[in-house]
């Protein structure tokens, strides 16, 4: 099989999930649990990307890790008092290299 | 009329380009992460970036170049793609019923698009109401993702050699994605979903090919779900 044929199964495979529930949901109402859960659903797979990227970045070292959780802990104070994730950057990433400059 | 709702749309356009461009910090350096893993890869570089237009999404790209760049057998890397992407039908079910109404073409573009920026900005869009427009907003938003997003692996692959590893640019996602959820955690349920979801994550880190973060997306849900009907 070549590797052209791989990645286009992939993404017959990829669009197949985002069309899914499309299709599953075309009439009547939907469940009502969708209703209930869809203000969650984004915080909560966020929040679960980046914790298993934190988590990975762990694993490789106090030294790899701390200068992260310092930019994330400054981004996630900043995006809450001006409200903008781009802005924050702008303060998380010069925290990311200043801590890493510092930690061994 | 025709002119006011013609203006209208335009604004909705407007401001979606503007939404998708407030991504574009976060998107094009993960983009070009995306980028140096082609190039580092043995894979052909043309393929690598073919699946940035056919998968839409950085881990599932990155989970299967290095599939392939390992020589596992094809059925595994679907495998592994269908576990990565598990969370798109989340996401699918929650916008299902604001498409409803629109034709096949638009369900199916605005399908394609689905991706976390997407979500967040449809999300966004849809709770302000007046459907039509909020339509408009996100194929304008999801079009600049689009071609940040491809843009952005292509210069990885061309240029990724000479970028310094001191940048830390694999670390802006988990930032970015951080930034994003902080303002909404507003309510004890929504603030129970991001915590519970990311330490699910965590607990969950060593199932294969990243299923544990359905499994955590689910429970944090679930967790919220249950505190807010409890409220009640």
């Amino acid at each position: 099989v070549s590797v052209w044929a791989v990645v286009l199964a992939a993404g017959a495979v990829t669009f197949g999930l985002r069309v899914l529930p499309l299709v599953l949901l075309r009439s009547g109402e939907p469940p009502t649990w969708i209703g209930r859960s869809a203000g969650y659903v984004l915080p909560a797979a966020f929040s679960a990307l980046a914790a298993s990227s934190l988590a990975a970045t762990a694993s490789q070292g106090v030294s790899a890790v701390a200068p992260v959780l310092a930019a994330v802990a400054v981004a996630a104070i900043a995006a809450r008092r001006v409200g903008s994730s781009t802005t924050a950057l702008l303060y998380a990433m010069p925290t990311l290299w200043l801590v890493a400059a510092i930690v061994p | 009329m025709a002119t006011t709702m013609s203006e209208t749309h335009t604004s909705d356009v407007r401001e979606g380009v503007r939404a998708g461009l407030g991504w574009i910090p976060a998107l094009a350096p993960y983009g070009f992460v995306v980028g140096i893993t082609v190039e580092a890869s043995t894979i052909p570089a043309l393929v690598g970036w073919a699946t940035g237009p056919l998968l839409l999404g950085g881990s599932a790209q990155i989970a299967l170049i290095q599939l392939l760049d390992a020589g596992a057998a094809p059925v595994l890397a679907l495998l592994a793609i269908l576990a990565v992407n598990a969370r798109l039908v989340l996401y699918g079910a929650v916008l299902a019923g604001r498409w409803r109404d629109t034709s096949i073409g638009f369900r199916a573009l605005a399908a394609y698009f689905v991706v976390e920026p997407t979500f967040a900005i449809a999300s966004d869009r849809y709770a302000g109401g007046e459907s039509r427009g909020a339509h408009h907003h996100y194929l304008a938003a999801s079009g600049v993702i689009w071609l940040a997003w491809q843009l952005a692996i292509g210069a990885g692959i061309v240029l990724g050699g000479v970028v310094p590893a001191a940048l830390g640019l694999g670390a802006i996602v988990p930032i970015f994605l951080v930034a994003d959820v902080a303002p909404r955690l507003r309510s004890a349920p929504t603030i129970a979903a991001a915590g519970v979801a990311g330490a699910v994550a965590v607990l969950t880190r060593g199932l294969p090919h990243h299923s544990g973060l359905v499994i955590a997306i689910a429970a944090g849900v679930a967790v919220a779900v249950a505190i807010g009907e409890g409220r009640r």
